[in-house]
């Protein structure tokens, strides 16, 4: 096995997948990657299982030195990333030598990176998943987010030929998001929708949130106009990606990965998949509005 | 098993709650029958359409069924799955019944009721204006629903707690709650699987583990849904024999 090792861990740093199937019945967090939308382009560019664990830097800086020749994808935030300290470009794969060193500063904009690697890296998996979840606290590989001197393993690379089409492929530049402008949400109106006034809905779209810093891969916690809701709580129930809940003091929640699996405060509908993602890319102070989407 | 034919509780309903997750809902109101006839839903979906299905998530009156949209679209997901919960109820209401209660095997869960383990044990006691043995016998008497599991791992909401012991949330919930707990918030009781943050008021202690993160998938918890569980008060001796821990 060829391997990696984490000279800088950064703030978080976590290997995520696709996340956990077949589990939530028990009480256990779906977790994978929070912007899916980079992830599947890091193994999209590099021809790798979709679910191919990767590494999901928040923020950085972060740091790693490669033991062995590899070819990487980098996507996600701009975190300026130098290879030998020569500046390399998002979006894209690069060929990778023995000894070679990775540099990821402090994101610029944006949120999270995904690092991947040919073939995936080959962690432990707990539940079937390569994904972490740290609020779960189960010992050992999953418990922690990545520590400095920690080894990760990844396949041999196989012999690279003219034909290999995943040497220096890049994301065409239609498909790169925009992290800074104001995101709309768009919800699918669902769940308790229909028990919400009008008066609820109109004010949820017409008014402008900001992104609180208890923001995190549970869900983004939101804070502007107070939603209403008269009827007390819900009879528990399961919670779907993107559900957007209204607690009791009416600020909305959009609840993401790391969600608890079931909960009695009504949601009036769910983000879509495609504007989870990108949630997943703005900072606290950063402002979003919602949508209802059409039926 | 449940006769619903007659049963003006039993609406079910089915509806796309996001691009990848369908719910189901037997009823608007929550009642102890419901957790049974949700687990017999859950496992006709896995059967019929499972191949499909990424997660169930039942709980109370609902299910969450979530499926794979890179091998099946929502409408026609959707359009399958309210043909198998049409099937299923034909099939459910076809066959004679009696009490689900009384087919399901109990659970026992020995629990050691001693303020020593139980922080809020004398607290509840007082507030219910029971003596301690009469807390300690009305809570184990009782044959509890497993109602749903979540909040936590393993974490199973049981009920329903007899009326004469029901207490609400504390005001401020605990940092750490040791793992064993036995707790009550209002009508429900539940035992937390690991030490962690937690509001119910905890009356007791078990040394029974419940949920196995290293097991096989089938056996990472004891307790599922619909599941009948009875507590059973046992000594100090039978405690630390059993492998509880004081601290």
């Amino acid at each position: 096995m060829a391997s990696l090792k984490i000279i800088r861990p950064g703030p978080l740093s976590l290997i995520q997948d696709k996340g956990r199937t077949n589990h939530q019945h028990l009480g256990l967090a779906q977790g994978g990657a929070a912007d899916g939308y980079a992830f599947f382009w890091v193994n999209y560019l590099l021809d790798n299982n979709p679910n191919a664990a990767t590494i999901e830097i928040t923020l950085g800086p972060f740091g790693v030195q490669f033991n062995d020749d590899t070819v990487i994808a980098i996507a996600g935030a701009e975190m300026n990333c130098t290879l030998n300290d020569k500046v390399i470009s998002n979006w894209q794969t690069h060929r990778i030598q023995t000894g070679d060193i990775l540099t990821f500063n402090r994101a610029s904009e944006g949120l999270r990176t995904y690092l991947g690697v040919r073939g995936g890296l080959q962690t432990t998996e707990l539940f079937a998943s390569r994904s972490m979840v740290l609020r779960e606290k189960f010992p050992g590989f999953h418990g922690a987010a990545l520590q400095k001197e920690i080894d990760l393993q990844f396949p041999q690379l196989t012999t690279l030929t003219t034909s290999t089409t995943w040497i220096n492929r890049s994301v065409p530049w239609r498909y790169l998001p925009d992290y800074q402008n104001e995101l709309t949400l768009q919800i699918i109106p669902s769940y308790q929708f229909s028990d919400f006034d009008q008066a609820a809905r109109d004010l949820i779209e017409s008014s402008r949130y900001t992104i609180s810093s208890q923001s995190d891969r549970m869900g983004y916690r939101l804070s502007g106009s107070a939603i209403e809701w008269q009827r007390g709580d819900i009879v528990s129930e399961g919670i779907a990606y993107g559900s957007v809940q209204i607690p009791p003091n009416g600020q909305p929640i959009v609840l993401l990965n790391d969600r608890q699996t079931i909960g009695g405060y009504p949601k009036i509908g769910c983000v879509t998949r495609q504007d989870c993602y990108q949630l997943a890319q703005r900072r606290p102070g950063q402002t979003v509005r919602f949508k209802f989407a059409s039926a | 098993m449940l006769d619903l034919s007659g049963d003006s509780d039993f609406k079910p309903e089915i509806d796309p709650v996001n691009e990848t997750s369908l719910l189901v809902r037997i009823s608007h109101i929550a009642d102890k029958k419901w957790p049974p006839v949700l687990a017999d839903i859950a496992q006709y979906f896995h059967r019929e359409l499972g191949q499909y299905i990424t997660d169930i998530i039942p709980a109370y009156t609902t299910l969450l069924i979530c499926f794979d949209d890179d091998i099946i679209d929502l409408t026609a997901f959707f359009t399958a799955a309210k043909q198998s919960l049409l099937n299923w109820q034909t099939a459910y209401t076809a066959t004679t019944h009696t009490s689900t209660n009384s087919e399901k095997p109990i659970v026992t869960v020995p629990v050691f009721y001693d303020a020593t383990v139980a922080p809020d044990l004398l607290n509840v006691a007082v507030n219910c204006q029971l003596k301690l043995h009469e807390l300690i016998q009305i809570h184990s008497q009782t044959i509890y629903t497993v109602y749903a599991i979540g909040f936590a791992p393993g974490f199973a909401f049981m009920g329903d707690v007899d009326q004469r012991i029901c207490v609400p949330r504390l005001a401020t919930p605990r940092k750490a709650v040791p793992s064993g707990s036995v707790g009550i918030a209002d009508r429900q009781t539940g035992i937390y699987p690991t030490t962690s943050p937690g509001g119910w008021n905890i009356i007791g202690r078990s040394p029974k583990t419940l949920f196995f993160p290293n097991a096989d998938a089938d056996k990472l918890c004891s307790l599922k849904i619909g599941d009948q569980v009875k507590f059973s008060s046992i000594t100090k001796a039978q405690f630390l024999a059993l492998g509880g821990r004081e601290i």
